[in-house]
């Protein structure tokens, strides 16, 4: 029994001891949290940067950053799905007294949208190509940068190589009824592109189109990255989305394959990357020399190399190898960026709103 | 003049006070001023398939929840911790995490059974699955803390089946409440109707905020949807008060003893882990399924390295909200004493504040922030205060209800007693109210932690830059890390809230042992 007693009496001196440990250590843990949590909090040689472009590709350049000018960049990251909640409305809500000196954007049209809240000022960075100068606002408020373009892509093992579609038009064929999916057109790049087929195609025949879709029960899903794993998955045998997501699945292995759409029409979108200075932002030199460096060479070529596959704007950049070709051969689709923010906020309360409420709860199963 | 109305107005005041600074940061977005003739068609259509989604899931959660929860209580079943711990995992998991899941498990099933996972079934899946737990929960707790004298007596009167008669009629208040608290609560994530593809109420929040950049719009939709829902919390505030009142007098305060039903355990336990492997295994199964193929050893330092930048900041909001939300949860509580028409007040603003999406909170506590001086950035701002309170304020809602029920389970008689034998308020609540909500402080304190920890939308918008918490550093790899660091991530995710719970639980049950009181 005495073996009995002794290890009760050992285990009753471990549990106060733990106990002790716990009354004395929880305390500390918990300052050490709240103040790990602070230490940044006053460091000046820093930037503070707000980017919807996806982490794993954003961070690098960030780093990089940091090694070459010592400035520390605190990165905030979003993706396409953070919708609810979007880097662009933290902005806004914080526009009276921001924390963020820069903001890259995956895509012009969400810049455009900050000029216009008196979010962001004008600043000509050196660096700028011409080209890249160009594809930005014309008032300096955003360049733009390294670009990804719309692509179809298709599930291998439901698609024999002679039924490859296309064409966005192509999502409407019978062939593909019910097996076909895009994301929301109220969100991310989705939205520029039925923005960019309204100004291209006209409000009549865009509605068709859309109508189209609805009729071929084309599925929509919630993001480009839910079309890139579901038609991966096999549930559907094509889907619209991002060159990065294409290529994203190729390199995990998945049974898909890629066309750039309508390279015989109206040509493909083309969405550029877009960078801009926060007014009244707290460290606005060294947001001046991290927009320097987002458009610089370097960069360009860092996301050209990434797994997102961006082409990089400025001239003379070899465009990434999985695009089989430069990027001046690519046929894409001659819009005016500027103005698809006014279309896109006209779309999105008018026809597009009423269309994603209908096309989600009436006309088309999301299940094959 | 009776104590209860002692300081009544100042009282109300405070009250005022508490339930102003939850409710001010979405009111705070109306400012600039919005329409109702902005409300677009959809917008109504968009009610109607809420309110449908609503009554199924508080429908099925109960049907489910409240017997398992009863069953849970009151029975001697092996592995009942695990089952609790089990029953859990979606509280603390973030509800797009959940969804997604569930959309990825379509892949094990035939076409034909696809349809059951997606669209409206879908959303109501997902929602349950999340509803579910706070009903086990609720019902599991409520019939947990019957006294063994009423459990005696309904055995004697009626053998078994009378106990569970008993604690049914005593508990389903409890589960009904829970379940229309977590219906509200559910109903106000954009995550899974977006996911599952069903036009929501919080998918028109989600549009006014995603696409249109209008926080007023937004902020109008989710007050025009929380006022259309007021009967119903009316009903549920008046439903809740009159059972808060229904206290045992003179109860012994010493929970009952499980019955041991010998064999037939092992089938019971059977069952209600059947249960809870359907509720939970569908979104698991479906986001484990990467885990099969490759190697581990790259996305489990890719994940270790994500753990290592984020627990500072999840470990801060988490024990920051949880502070709050209990400090006002029991300000509320001791502003109310047993004054019936505040109770009534604050537990209608309760269920109100539950139904504003935390996105619209968070963005509303974003520009409050931007007002404030500079020199408070790097507390509110630069840490992980700003959010931590953001959240506890949102969800002060939990420690407020649990309070209230647990602090009038104590009879009148027992205060009126104190208050004839002069007792000090300071000691009667130090030594006599303090014990008896102390289980309900700590479980409210856990539920928001865990809630806080699950949270995207708030955490977006408030999160210092350059840190991040757990929950979104997952969201921000969601798209672009491969499949398998995901799943790994998920379930990182889940084995350390489990851990954590059973740890809580664990140590729980030895400060009630030191305490001299029977473990739950």
């Amino acid at each position: 029994m005495l073996w009995f007693h002794g290890a009760i009496a050992t285990m009753n001196n471990q549990w106060s001891a733990l106990r002790n440990r716990f009354r004395n250590g929880f305390p500390f843990l918990c300052a050490l949290a709240l103040l790990a949590s602070c230490s940044r909090a006053n460091q000046e040689n820093r930037v503070v940067v707000y980017t919807s472009v996806d982490d794993v590709y954003s961070r690098d350049i960030a780093e990089r950053f940091t090694r070459q000018t010592g400035v520390q960049v605190l990165l905030l990251t979003d993706t396409e799905e953070t919708k609810s909640t979007g880097l662009v409305n933290r902005l806004i809500a914080e526009k009276d007294r921001p924390q963020a000196d820069v903001f890259w954007s995956g895509d012009p049209a969400r810049t455009e949208v900050l000029k216009r809240h008196g979010v962001t000022m004008a600043y000509r960075s050196a660096s700028a190509s011409p080209r890249q100068l160009a594809m930005g606002d014309a008032e300096q408020h955003f360049t733009a940068l390294s670009s990804r373009l719309r692509v179809l892509l298709y599930n291998r093992d439901l698609v024999p190589p002679d039924r490859v579609p296309q064409s966005v038009f192509d999502l409407a064929k019978p062939e593909f009824r019910g097996r076909a999916c895009v994301a929301n057109p109220l969100f991310g790049t989705t939205s520029m592109h039925a923005a960019a087929l309204f100004q291209l195609l006209g409000e009549e025949r865009a509605r068709e189109f859309f109508a189209s879709l609805t009729s071929n029960h084309v599925a929509m899903l919630s993001s480009n990255g839910e079309v890139k794993r579901r038609v991966a998955a096999g549930d559907y045998a094509i889907g619209l989305t991002d060159s990065d997501d294409a290529n994203v699945a190729l390199q995990d292995g998945k049974p898909v394959g890629w066309v750039l759409p309508d390279q015989e029409g109206i040509g493909t979108l083309l969405i550029p990357n877009a960078v801009c200075l926060i007014a009244g932002g707290p460290h606005q030199d060294n947001g001046r020399k991290f927009i320097d460096f987002v458009l610089s060479a370097e960069a360009e070529t860092l996301l050209a190399e990434s797994s997102a596959v961006q082409i990089p704007l400025r001239e003379g950049l070899p465009t990434p190898k999985f695009f089989h070709r430069p990027l001046n051969e690519i046929r894409t689709m001659k819009i005016d960026y500027s103005a698809l923010a006014d279309q896109l906020e006209h779309l999105s309360g008018g026809f597009l709103g009423e269309w994603v409420s209908e096309h989600t709860n009436e006309a088309a199963p999301r299940t094959p | 003049m009776n104590w209860q109305r002692r300081n009544l107005l100042s009282r109300w005041v405070g009250l005022a006070i508490v339930m102003g600074a939850a409710l001010l940061p979405t009111i705070w977005l109306l400012s600039g001023g919005a329409s109702l003739n902005e409300l677009s068609r959809p917008f109504w259509g968009s009610v109607g398939r809420s309110l449908k989604q609503g009554v199924m899931v508080l429908g099925l959660s109960v049907a489910i929840g409240w017997p398992f929860g009863t069953v849970l209580a009151l029975v001697k079943i092996p592995g009942r911790r695990l089952l609790f711990c089990l029953m859990a995992i979606p509280i603390f998991t973030p509800a797009f995490l959940w969804a997604i899941g569930l959309s990825s498990f379509q892949g094990f099933l035939a076409y034909k059974w696809r349809a059951w996972f997606d669209g409206f079934p879908g959303a109501v899946w997902a929602s349950s699955a999340q509803t579910l737990p706070f009903v086990v929960v609720g019902s599991a707790l409520s019939a947990l803390v019957l006294p063994q004298s009423l459990r005696d007596s309904a055995r004697m009167a009626s053998g078994v089946r009378g106990l569970f008669g008993q604690a049914a009629r005593y508990n389903w208040p409890a589960a009904l409440g829970a379940g229309l608290f977590a219906t509200i609560f559910s109903l106000s994530d954009p995550g899974v109707s977006q996911i599952m593809g069903y036009h929501s109420i919080a998918t028109e929040v989600l549009i006014a905020l995603g696409a249109h950049y209008d926080l007023h719009l937004a902020a109008t939709k989710a007050l025009v949807w929380a006022a259309l829902l007021l009967p119903v919390l009316m009903f549920a505030s008046w439903f809740v008060f009159t059972r808060l009142k229904g206290a045992f007098f003179g109860r012994n305060p010493q929970p009952g003893l499980p019955i041991n039903p010998g064999l037939a355990r092992w089938f019971v336990a059977a069952g209600l882990l059947t249960i809870a492997a359907v509720v939970v295994l569908p979104s698991f199964s479906g986001f484990f399924r990467p885990l099969f193929k490759g190697g581990l050893a790259e996305p489990i330092r890719f994940v270790g390295a994500a753990v290592r930048q984020a627990w500072p900041t999840t470990f801060g909001v988490a024990l920051v909200s949880a502070s709050v939300a209990t400090i006002l949860g029991l300000i509320g509580n001791l502003l109310c004493r047993r004054e019936s028409a505040m109770i009534r007040w604050l537990v209608l603003c309760s269920f109100f504040l539950l139904t504003l999406p935390v996105s619209l909170h968070a963005l509303g506590f974003a520009r409050i922030l931007s007002i404030l001086p500079a020199w408070m950035d790097p507390v509110t701002r630069g840490s992980s205060v700003g959010l931590g309170v953001c959240l506890g304020l949102k969800f002060v809602s939990i420690p407020i209800l649990l309070c209230l029920y647990a602090n009038n389970q104590r009879s009148a008689a027992q205060d009126d007693t104190a208050r004839m034998h002069g007792v000090p308020a300071a000691r009667y609540g130090l030594k006599v109210c303090l014990p008896q909500i102390l289980p309900a402080i700590t479980a409210s304190a856990v539920i928001v932690a865990m809630l806080s920890v699950a949270d995207v939308a708030g955490a977006l918008t408030l999160q210092p830059a350059g840190q991040a918490t757990l929950a979104t550093r997952l969201f921000a790899i969601l798209d672009n890390a491969s499949e398998r660091a995901l799943a790994v991530w998920s379930l990182g995710f889940v084995v350390l809230g489990m851990v954590g719970i059973g740890a809580l639980w664990i140590g729980w049950d030895g400060f009630q042992r030191i305490a001299g009181r029977r473990p739950l």
